[in-house]
């Protein structure tokens, strides 16, 4: 990855790096209950097969980090091994300085929300945010009021009373997060907590849930297989791939810089360029065993006759022909066939723009800073 | 084409032909006997009067009732636990589980009473080892008294205590316990506070179902029971062999009847399982918020909670054991509930190769002479043959009439979903197996 950073992109990213942590640190007095996660050549067996396989992984303190990747990825089996759900069959697990390997859950000071949310049925709201208070040994007066102080600061102030079944979907995700953070326990866990509702109250729960990751300043360590919730809330992304860690960055890095094809083809789409004919120009040289890689945000669709722009000469030019066109409401995506391979431009809607049809020539343009080059 | 479709739009006419035999069967024949009981067409309770008016009547009744709460009490207290372990256990050993409960559901009542005479009886298996091995000089009273009834009625009702709460323990989402623990409950306090609270319906049907079948109990308290152990179902067969007073009878048959209709009324049944279902607040945890919301309760937790305070700081990141002990003690108390159901059962098969003339165990030879003599007799062929063919027409017929009825109810009332399915699977296949094994075992323990 470092090859394709230019010295200036590297120092812009270390004074980013730093800024962030200096953030973190300062974000409140919370952050001193807040600990940090380290992974000791942890492995976890499911018969042969290694779920997670001796991944390298800490968590610093106040961190959002989002643990991405496909189904059997052992994401999942992470998140089990922090909560205490299943003991790993070699290494050691340490939050906050102390080995919990073989500290069963109930043991643990932490806060997780389930996926399915796992709120009492058979509890009121209140006493499902109660419980947690209610385990560590909490007298009433004081759950009393940590129950009411959450209960507001999740705007659910008049439904305590209700039963979960009478809320809706994103009420009860508040429960959840509420009911979760009520302890004020130095990590949370989330198992694709935004999985179960629909798009817009996914983005608006993005919302909330990074208000009340900063508020908090809690170590918080997130399961989804959701790019968008991964770039949107997290400080860090790692991908996983079979156990083991594929790359581990902050958003921006992962996706504009994926150092391996897994990763730029997992976070958004990508063009990887195998053999097309022709040569891909790029600022840097391409070093050997990778391919080059395009987001399809970053080409340009144009006709044939266009004039070009000023800075051509920093650009390539391409001719291909429109294999199809999708519209998807602010977005237009082209396939488009270059040489022998296929090209997908994603191009924002704008008035004035001229629309190719499948079979159109259309003229392709990138700048060659944009060429990204990937390990195969 | 037309009249189909209507049918479709108002499935409620789908569960007419159930219904309708239901009516044949036992409404009209339920409502005769009741008018029966009231001397109809004068109308007079005569026959309630004359039933309490005997003391050795309502000693019966309140025996009846008194065996009927025990026998539930001691099913859920071994039933509870076994279905909370068949339920923990892996999926295969948990399929493994509930077909050996649901084989023992099918098989005859009659069977498996007279399998515990041979075993607890005076010549006995029991009694006999004990013998032989010198331990006694006579023979131990283990037949003919109360702890045999409740030997014989708990073993013939636990598969009925254990389903219904397999069933609803399945329901509950896994998760909820995951979280349960998350949040600091150590495995007895998640127990107590979540699940527990969440099984209650299963524990509610499961007794309600046990208790009212317990009513009804005849043959096992008779055939096991001492005389002084006689159920009021007993008492009115009894009665209807000896005297040809028709109305009496029905009148203590419809005071059996009211204590069940009662106790149902009371407690209500409910199959359906608790999870996702929009439950009114606190109306479908009515106990539960009886159990977490009495005063007392609030009280221990008060009480509780400093010591909760101690534990938390003491414990926290602190390893605990395996629990291999508790996996351990857990394995026993299946493999020992298993046994009791299944030993009886196991016992007539054995016993069905016996080259003695009487029921014995462990038998004197092995021979097939009752296999034989039953498919030589033509008088017990024809019966099987019969009984098939009665089976075979039942099952086709209640098939049909019952997915009529349970589409129709479903689309008319959804939350009848789950009991109808389990009533139907349930029940449907069962008739043919269970009247093939009752003829087989019945004739091959004749003696």
């Amino acid at each position: 990855m470092s090859d394709a950073l230019t010295l200036e992109e590297q120092e812009g990213l270390a004074h980013r790096n730093a800024t962030r942590i200096e953030r973190c640190n300062l974000r409140n007095f919370a952050l001193e209950k807040a600990a940090q996660i380290e992974f000791r050549g942890v492995t976890k067996l499911y018969g042969p097969i290694a779920a997670v396989d001796n991944p390298s992984l800490t968590v610093h303190r106040g961190e959002f980090l989002t643990i991405l990747g496909p189904s059997g990825s052992g994401k999942t089996t992470t998140l089990m091994l922090l909560a205490g759900f299943v003991a790993p069959n070699t290494g050691d697990i340490l939050i906050g300085g102390k080995s919990v390997a073989a500290v069963p859950s109930y043991r643990r000071d932490q806060g997780i929300v389930f996926q399915s949310y796992a709120l009492f049925p058979h509890l009121s709201v209140r006493r499902n945010l109660e419980f947690p208070l209610e385990m560590r040994g909490i007298k009433f007066t004081e759950r009393a009021k940590r129950v009411e102080r959450i209960l507001k600061r999740v705007r659910l102030n008049d439904l305590g009373d209700r039963m979960p079944s009478q809320l809706s979907g994103g009420q009860q995700q508040r429960v959840a997060l509420a009911r979760a953070l009520i302890a004020d326990p130095p990590i949370l866990l989330l198992d694709e907590p935004l999985g179960a509702l629909d798009r817009n109250l996914r983005e608006q729960m993005q919302v909330e849930l990074k208000g009340l990751h900063k508020e908090f300043g809690i170590t918080t360590v997130c399961v989804t297989h959701d790019q968008d919730e991964a770039l949107t809330l997290s400080d860090r992304i790692i991908v996983m791939r079979e156990g083991r860690i594929e790359e581990a960055d902050a958003p921006e890095v992962l996706y504009d810089r994926p150092a391996t094809r897994f990763v730029a083809k997992f976070l958004g789409e990508a063009n990887i360029i195998e053999d097309s004919g022709f040569k891909i120009h790029s600022d840097t040289t391409q070093p050997s065993g990778t391919l080059p890689m395009l987001r399809p945000e970053r080409i340009c669709i144009a006709a044939p006759a266009a004039p070009k722009r000023a800075d051509a000469d920093q650009r390539q030019y391409v001719t291909g022909t429109v294999a199809d066109m999708i519209y998807a409401g602010p977005l237009r995506k082209y396939h488009v066939h270059v040489g022998s391979s296929l090209f997908v431009v994603r191009e924002h809607v704008a008035s004035g723009q001229q629309i190719f049809r499948s079979g159109d020539e259309v003229r392709l343009e990138w700048l060659r800073s944009d060429v990204r080059f990937v390990a195969t | 084409m037309n009249t189909l479709q209507k049918l479709v739009r108002m499935p409620i006419w789908l569960t007419l032909p159930a219904f309708a035999i239901l009516l044949d069967v036992f409404g009209i024949p339920i409502v005769l006997l009741f008018l029966n009981s009231l001397n109809a067409p004068t109308f007079s309770i005569a026959n309630y009067q004359a039933f309490f008016g005997q003391a050795a009547n309502v000693r019966v009744l309140l025996q009846t009732i008194e065996v009927s709460v025990v026998a539930t009490a001691i099913c859920f207290i071994v039933g509870y636990p076994t279905a909370y372990l068949i339920t923990a256990a892996s999926k295969s050993v948990r399929t493994a589980l509930l077909v050996f409960v649901a084989i023992l559901y099918l098989t005859s009542l009659l069977v498996r009473t007279y399998a515990w005479i041979v075993i607890l009886g005076d010549g006995g298996m029991v009694n006999n080892m004990l013998l032989e091995f010198g331990l006694i000089s006579n023979p131990l009273p283990l037949i003919y008294n109360r702890l045999a009834v409740y030997v014989g009625m708990v073993h013939i009702m636990l598969p009925v205590m254990i389903l219904p709460l397999v069933s609803v323990m399945l329901g509950i989402d896994k998760s909820l316990m995951s979280a349960t623990r998350s949040m600091g409950a150590r495995p007895l306090a998640a127990f107590w506070r979540v699940f527990f609270p969440l099984s209650l319906p299963g524990v509610r049907s499961g007794s309600l179902l046990v208790f009212v079948l317990c009513l009804g109990f005849s043959i096992t308290p008779a055939a096991l029971g001492g005389l002084r152990d006689a159920m009021l179902s007993t008492f009115i067969a009894s009665q209807v062999e000896t005297s040809f007073n028709v109305a009496s009878v029905a009148a203590s048959a419809f005071i059996l009847l009211a204590v069940a209709a009662a106790m149902l009324a009371i407690f209500g049944l409910d199959f359906s399982s608790t999870q996702g279902r929009p439950a009114g607040p606190a109306r479908a945890y009515w106990w539960n918020w009886l159990l977490s919301m009495s005063t007392l309760a609030r009280y221990l937790n008060q009480l509780a909670t400093p010591y909760r305070a101690k534990r938390w700081t003491a414990k926290l990141y602190q390893a605990a054991s395996s629990g291999r002990w508790s996996q351990i003690i857990g394995a026993v108390f299946v493999v020992f509930v298993i046994f009791y159901l299944l030993f009886p059962s196991v016992l007539v098969i054995i016993m069905s190769f016996s080259a003695g003339p009487s029921l014995q165990f462990p038998p004197s030879g092995l021979s097939l002479q009752w296999y034989r003599s039953f498919f030589g007799e033509p008088s017990w062929t024809g019966a099987a043959w019969t009984s098939i063919q009665i089976g075979i027409a039942v099952t086709i017929l209640s098939t049909i009439v019952g997915t009529l009825a349970a589409y129709g109810l479903n689309r008319t009332f959804p939350r009848l979903r789950s009991s109808l399915t389990m009533a139907i699977l349930g029940r449907s296949p069962c008739r043919v197996l269970s009247s093939a094994s009752r003829l087989i075992s019945d004739c091959s323990s004749l003696d």
